[in-house]
C-alpha cells in the first residue's frame, strides 16, 4: 500500500528525535522501546536496536554495559548528542509549524 | 523443535555473522539480551523473531551494509548485463559450429561480461565516493540534442573515405602493386555487384547525407530522427540480405570475415535501433525540438 509506505517514512523522519528524547538518562534497549509505545509511538525493535548502535557509532549516544542482574547495555546522550537534540527540537517545531500553517484549513 | 533459547541463539548468530568482525561479539550479546526480553513468556518466539526481520535486513541495519554496484547504477547494470549476454550469446551462434561448441565457448563464457561490468560499476562507485568533487554533474550537449559539429565533420570524413576504400579495395591494392590472389580475394562477386550491392551502397550514401545533414543543423530533429531510423532499419534489412544471398567477395576468407562483420554490425544496429525507435515513440517531447 503506497499509503502504508508514505506514513512509515513520515514516521521514519521523527524516530531519532523520539529516541533522543528518551535518553536523557541511561536507558536500554527494550525499555525506552517501551516508553515510546507508552507515549504513543510504537517502534519495531528490528529497527529500534539497530538505531541505538548507529547513534553510538555516530558519537551521538555513549553506552555502557551494566551487569548487575541481567547484563544490558544501556544508552545516553553524549555531549554531542544534547546538542543535536537540541538542534532538532528546534528543526522539528519551526517544520511543525510550518506545515501546520500549510494544512489549515483543511479539515 | 527448538527452544526460545535455542532460536534465540541460531537467530542471534545468523545475524552476526553478516556484521563486520570487530561488531559481532558486542552486538551478539547485546541483541540476545533484548531477544531474551522480548520474547519472554511469547507463544510463538518464532514467529516473533521472524517479525524482528531477516537477519540480513538486520545486519544491514546495523551499519553501512557494503555494496558493490551503487543503486543507482542497479537498472543500468541489469540491462547492460542482460544485452550483453544476450548480444554475446547471439554471436556466438552464428560464429559457432554446433550446439555444445556454443554452449562450451559461448553459453558459459559469456557470464565473463556480467563480472567484468561488477568490477567497471565497482570502481566508478568507489571513484565517485572517493572525489565527489570530480564527478558533480554537467550539462551534456547531446542530452539537449546538440551535436558537436567538429567532431562530426572529422567522422564524416572518416565514413567516406572508409566508404570509398571498402568499395574499391581490389582496385585500390591492384594500384598498390599487391599480389593478384589478393587483389582478386577482395574482389567483388560478380552477382554481389550486379544486384545487392548498388543497394547497399545507395543506403551507405543515404546515411552519410543524414549525417551531414545533422552535422550542417548542428541538432537532432524530430524528422531526422525519424528518418534516421527509417534508413537504419533499411541498411539492417538490406544487410541481412547481404549475409543470406550469396558471396560478397571471390575469396572465401575474406567474404567470411566481412560476413562475421556485417553480422556484428547488423546485431549492434538492430539494438541501437530498437533503443532510438522505443525513445521516440514513448518520449516523443525529448525527442522533439
Amino acid at each position: 500500500m503506497v499509503g502504508d509506505k508514505l506514513e512509515l517514512e513520515l514516521r521514519r523522519g521523527v524516530v531519532v528525535l523520539a529516541v533522543l528524547s528518551q535518553l536523557r538518562e541511561f536507558r536500554y534497549g527494550y525499555e525506552l522501546r517501551q516508553s515510546l509505545a507508552d507515549n504513543g509511538l510504537p517502534i519495531e525493535e528490528g529497527t529500534l536496536y539497530p538505531l541505538l548502535r548507529r547513534l553510538e557509532s555516530q558519537g551521538v549516544l555513549s553506552s555502557e554495559w551494566r551487569t548487575d542482574g541481567q547484563p544490558r547495555r544501556y544508552y545516553r546522550l553524549s555531549t554531542a548528542g544534547k546538542e543535536l537534540y537540541a538542534r532538532l527540537r528546534h528543526s522539528w517545531s519551526d517544520l511543525n509549524d510550518a506545515v501546520r500553517r500549510l494544512t489549515e484549513g483543511d479539515d | 523443535m527448538l527452544t526460545t533459547e535455542e532460536l534465540i541463539d541460531a537467530y542471534v548468530a545468523d545475524v552476526a555473522r553478516l556484521l563486520p568482525r570487530a561488531q559481532r561479539a558486542d552486538v551478539a550479546a547485546e541483541l540476545r539480551a533484548l531477544l531474551r526480553e522480548e520474547l519472554a513468556g511469547s507463544d510463538d518466539p518464532l514467529a516473533r523473531l521472524r517479525a524482528f526481520g531477516l537477519p540480513g535486513d538486520v545486519a544491514a541495519r546495523y551499519g553501512q551494509p557494503a555494496t558493490v554496484v551503487d543503486p543507482s547504477d542497479g537498472r543500468r547494470f541489469v540491462r547492460w548485463s542482460v544485452v550483453g549476454v544476450v548480444v554475446i550469446w547471439l554471436l556466438g551462434g552464428l560464429a559457432a559450429t554446433d550446439p555444445l561448441d556454443w554452449y562450451r565457448s559461448y553459453g558459459l563464457a559469456a557470464l565473463w561480461w556480467p563480472g567484468f561490468l561488477v568490477v567497471c560499476f565497482g570502481l566508478a562507485g568507489f571513484a565517485r565516493r572517493r572525489w565527489p568533487a570530480r564527478f558533480l554533474w554537467r550539462p551534456r550537449k547531446s542530452a539537449a540534442g546538440l551535436v558537436n559539429r567538429p567532431g562530426r565533420v572529422a567522422a564524416f570524413a572518416f565514413w567516406v573515405l572508409g566508404t570509398v576504400v571498402l568499395v574499391s579495395a581490389a582496385w585500390l591494392l591492384e594500384r598498390l602493386g599487391a599480389a593478384p590472389e589478393a587483389v582478386r580475394a577482395l574482389t567483388f562477386d560478380p552477382d554481389f555487384v550486379r544486384f545487392t550491392g548498388p543497394v547497399v551502397l545507395a543506403l551507405l550514401v543515404a546515411e552519410l547525407a543524414l549525417y551531414l545533414t545533422v552535422t550542417v543543423h548542428g541538432r537532432w530533429r524530430p524528422l531526422t530522427r525519424h528518418v534516421d531510423v527509417a534508413l537504419g532499419l533499411l541498411t539492417c534489412a538490406a544487410l541481412i540480405r547481404v549475409l543470406f544471398a550469396g558471396p560478397v567477395y571471390l575469396g572465401a576468407a575474406a567474404d567470411s570475415t566481412v560476413k562475421f562483420a556485417i553480422a556484428v554490425i547488423v546485431a549492434v544496429s538492430l539494438l541501437d535501433l530498437l533503443l532510438k525507435a522505443r525513445r521516440l515513440i514513448r518520449r516523443p517531447h525529448l525527442v522533439a525540438g
